[in-house]
C-alpha cells in the first residue's frame, strides 16, 4: 500500500496543484498504539552479546501521496548517513528523496555486511571493519529494507520519495512538512509495524495547518509495509 | 584408489530431481510473500519461535556418502525445525528445538522414513545481564569445532556437510571388532556396520563429530570482543552424543576462538570422553579388558577469514578412538581419523553467490593378517561446487555438484547434482 503510494508520488508529479509563491506548512503529531517489544530471533549457538534492546521504534514518516507540480524542477542530491552501532542501524528509519546517497559507516569493532534485496534498490556492501564506510545511491522511490547478513536481528528502513514533501517524526510523534504549495492533498503516515493511514488535507494560501493522527492497528490498508517489502 | 564402474551409471538418474525442486519453488512463489519473515511471538514476547524449512533433492546415493546417523540421506530430505525460546526472565530462558525429517524418495538404509527429533532442550542462564557469559544445562549445543555455529542452512554455503560432521565410519559405540580383520571387512560400509562383540545386529556407524544430534550436560560460554571460550561436560562423545549415559563416563570438551582482527577467527577445540557402551564392554571376553576405559579424544583447529564479498574457512580435526585388542591381528593402537576441509564463498551479486569445498578424511593404519599395515577405514575425498540464489532474505535456492571418491573396491566414487530450497523465519 505504501509502496503504491510512493510510486504514485512519482507518477503523479505535475497532476497536483502547482508551486505557488505563498506556501504553507503541515504540522502535527502522530500518536501510536502500544507497540510490541522487538523480539530477537532465538539462537541455539549464538546467544546475544549483551541483553538486547527490546524497545520498538516510535518513529514514523508523514508524506504527501501526490507531489505538487514542479516539485522536481531542482533534483535533490543530498548525502545521508545510517550508522552501524552496537549491532543496530542508527537511525532505524531514514526518509530521503530520490537521487540521494546514503553512507553506511561501521562503528562496531567487528564486521557488518549491509544488504538489501528490496525492489527499489538491491545492494550488498560486503564485509568491512570499523572506521570504514560504503555508500549507496537511491534513484527509485519505494521502501528499502536494510539488513545485516551477519547479524540477523539488525534491520532498518529507508523510505525513498520522489518529492521532498515528507517528514520523519521525532520520538514524541511531532512532524512538520514545510513549503507546501496551497491545494488539497492526501497526507499519509507510515510506521513499520502499522497499516498506512491517509487523510485528505487542504493547505491554505498562507499559514499553517495542523493534522494529528491517532494510529490504531486496524486503521488503513491491510498490508503491513514490513511484510510487503520483507526482502 | 580403485576405480570401478559401479557408480558411473548413477549420474543420469538426477534428471527428475532438479525438476521436482523447480516445481516446488514455482509452487511456493505465489505464497511465500504471505509467510512470516520475523520470529513469531506469543504471550507478550515471553515465547519467541523461529523456524526453518529445507527441501533437498538429489539422485540416489548408493554408496551412502551422504547418509546421516539416522539412515537418512542428507541430500534427499524434507526438514522442518522449530526453535522456541521461553523467556522466563531477563536472565533465564528455556530453549527447545524440534526437528522433523522426512526422507524424500526411496529409503536406502531401512529405518523410518519420518523422524521427529528432539534436537535441543536446555535452560540458558545469564547471571550478569551486561556480560556475555551464559551457562546452559540440558541437551546443549556442541562446543567443539567451527561447524557448531552453522546452525541454519544459510550458514552453510553448500548443500552437503563437511565429512567430519556427517560421513559415517565403520565404527560403533555398542558393537566392537575383535580384530583388524573385522575392521577391514567393514571398510567403507559406515551405513551398515557389523561386528561380533556387543550388539551384533548391523546398524549405522558414527561420524567423527555428530552434527544431527546434541549431547546432554552442562556448558558455559563467555564471549568478548577478542575471545569466544566455551566448555562443556556431557554424557556422550563427539561421535555419539547421548540423552542417557551408557557407560558411566563423561566427556569434557572445549573451544577457544580468538579474533585478532574482525577479518580473522582462529579456533582450537579439544574433547575427551568415554566412547564405548557399557554393554559392549561387558561382552568382552577378557576381565582385564573390561576394566579399561575406551575413549574418544579429538583435537580441532579452525580458521575463518572474510573480507568484502569473500569468505574462507578451513578446519582440521584429528580424532582417535581406543578400542580393545581382543584377537589377532590386534588393534594395537587407537584408531585415528584426520579430516581436513577448506571452503570458500564469494558473493557475485546481492542475490547470487558461488561456493566450493574440498574435504578429505584419512585414517591410521593397523596390521593385517600378513603383518602389513593398512588403513582401518577407507579414505574419502569430497569436492563440492555450487552456489545460491537469494529469492528473498529468508528464502534461498542452492544448487551444488558433489563428487566423492572412496578408497574401496565397490562404490568407490559417486557424483550428484543436488538442489535445496530453504526458508526461515
Amino acid at each position: 500500500m505504501v509502496l503504491v503510494g510512493l510510486v504514485l508520488a512519482l507518477a503523479l508529479v505535475g497532476v497536483a496543484p502547482g508551486v505557488a509563491a505563498a506556501n504553507g506548512t503541515i504540522r502535527g503529531r502522530i500518536t501510536l498504539p502500544p507497540l510490541h517489544p522487538i523480539e530477537h530471533r532465538p539462537s541455539l549457538m549464538q546467544p546475544p552479546a549483551t541483553a538486547p534492546d527490546r524497545e520498538p521504534s516510535q518513529v514514523g514518516v508523514v508524506y504527501l501521496e501526490r507531489a505538487p507540480r514542479g516539485a522536481f524542477e531542482h533534483p535533490e542530491n543530498r548525502r545521508y548517513r545510517m550508522n552501524q552501532r552496537d549491532e543496530r542501524f542508527v537511525p532505524h528509519v531514514l526518509a530521503i528523496p530520490t537521487g540521494s546517497v546514503v553512507d553506511f559507516p561501521n562503528n562496531d569493532p567487528f564486521f557488518h555486511n549491509v544488504f538489501s534485496l528490496s525492489r527499489p534498490r538491491t545492494f550488498d556492501l560486503g564485509r568491512y571493519a570499523r572506521g570504514r564506510s560504503r555508500a549507496v545511491r537511491f534513484n527509485r522511490p519505494g521502501i528499502v529494507r536494510v539488513f545485516c547478513d551477519i547479524h540477523s536481528h539488525m534491520s532498518a528502513f529507508i523510505l525513498v520519495f520522489a518529492h521532498r514533501y515528507f517528514a520523519i517524526t521525532d520520538e514524541a510523534g511531532h512532524y512538520r512538512i514545510e513549503n507546501v504549495p496551497p491545494g488539497t492533498y492526501t497526507l499519509a503516515v507510515w510506521h513499520e509495524t502499522l497499516p498506512t493511514t491517509t487523510r485528505q488535507v487542504t493547505v491554505p494560501e498562507s499559514g499553517d495547518i495542523t493534522v494529528d493522527f491517532v494510529l490504531t492497528r486496524s486503521e488503513g490498508g491491510p498490508v503491513s509495509p514490513k511484510r510487503s517489502e520483507g526482502g | 584408489m580403485h576405480h570401478t564402474t559401479a557408480s558411473s551409471s548413477r549420474f543420469p538418474r538426477l534428471k527428475g530431481a532438479p525438476l521436482v525442486a523447480c516445481l516446488l519453488l514455482a509452487a511456493a512463489r505465489p505464497s511465500y510473500a504471505q509467510l512470516p519473515s520475523e520470529p513469531v511471538t506469543l504471550f507478550d514476547g515471553r515465547l519467541v519461535m523461529t523456524g526453518e524449512l529445507r527441501i533437498t533433492v538429489a539422485p540416489l546415493d548408493e554408496g551412502y556418502f551422504n547418509a546421516s546417523d539416522y539412515n537418512h540421506n542428507l541430500l534427499r530430505l524434507l526438514t522442518f525445525g522449530v526453535l522456541a525460546e521461553g523467556r522466563l526472565s531477563d536472565r533465564i530462558s528455556v530453549l527447545a528445538n524440534v526437528e522433523d525429517r522426512t526422507a524424500i524418495g526411496r529409503l536406502q538404509g531401512g529405518g523410518d522414513r519420518h523422524v521427529l527429533l528432539p534436537y535441543a532442550l536446555f535452560v540458558r542462564v545469564r547471571p550478569w545481564k551486561r556480560h556475555a557469559f551464559d551457562v546452559e544445562v540440558g541437551r546443549v549445543p556442541r562446543v567443539f569445532g567451527a561447524f557448531a555455529t552453522a546452525e541454519y542452512a544459510a550458514s552453510n554455503p553448500l548443500i552437503g556437510r563437511p565429512l567430519a560432521y556427517q560421513y559415517l565410519l565403520a565404527l560403533r559405540d555398542d558393537s566392537l571388532p575383535s580384530s583388524t580383520t573385522d575392521l577391514f571387512a567393514n571398510q567403507g560400509r559406515g551405513w551398515r556396520v557389523d561386528y561380533p562383540i556387543g550388539e551384533t545386529t548391523p546398524a549405522a556407524g558414527v561420524p567423527v563429530v555428530a552434527s544431527t544430534r546434541l549431547d546432554t550436560g552442562v556448558q558455559a560460554r563467555w564471549r568478548s570482543r577478542w575471545l569466544d571460550a566455551r566448555a562443556a561436560l556431557t554424557r556422550g562423545t563427539l561421535s555419539h552424543p547421548l540423552a542417557r549415559d551408557n557407560n558411566n563416563g563423561n566427556q569434557l570438551a572445549g573451544r577457544i576462538a580468538v579474533m585478532p582482527t574482525p577479518a580473522l577467527v582462529l579456533g582450537i577445540s579439544a574433547a575427551r570422553g568415554a566412547f564405548v557402551d557399557e554393554d559392549a564392554v561387558t561382552a568382552l571376553p577378557d576381565e582385564a579388558l573390561r576394566r579399561d576405559t575406551f575413549a574418544q579424544q579429538a583435537l580441532g583447529l579452525d580458521a575463518e577469514w572474510s573480507w568484502s564479498r569473500f569468505l574462507f574457512r578451513t578446519e582440521t580435526i584429528v580424532s582417535s578412538w581406543d578400542l580393545p585388542a581382543v584377537a589377532a591381528p590386534e588393534i594395537d593402537r587407537p584408531l585415528r581419523a584426520v579430516s581436513a576441509m577448506g571452503e570458500g564463498r564469494v558473493k557475485v551479486t546481492p542475490r547470487v553467490y558461488a561456493a566450493a569445498r574440498l574435504d578429505r578424511l584419512t585414517f591410521s593404519k593397523v596390521p593385517d593378517p600378513t603383518g602389513a599395515r593398512l588403513s582401518w577405514e577407507a579414505d574419502v575425498t569430497r569436492l563440492e561446487i555450487g552456489g545460491g540464489y537469494r529469492v528473498r532474505r529468508n528464502v534461498t535456492v542452492k544448487l551444488a555438484y558433489q563428487h566423492n571418491w572412496r578408497d574401496t573396491q565397490r562404490f568407490d566414487r559417486a557424483r550428484f547434482v543436488a538442489m535445496e530450497l530453504s526458508y526461515w523465519f
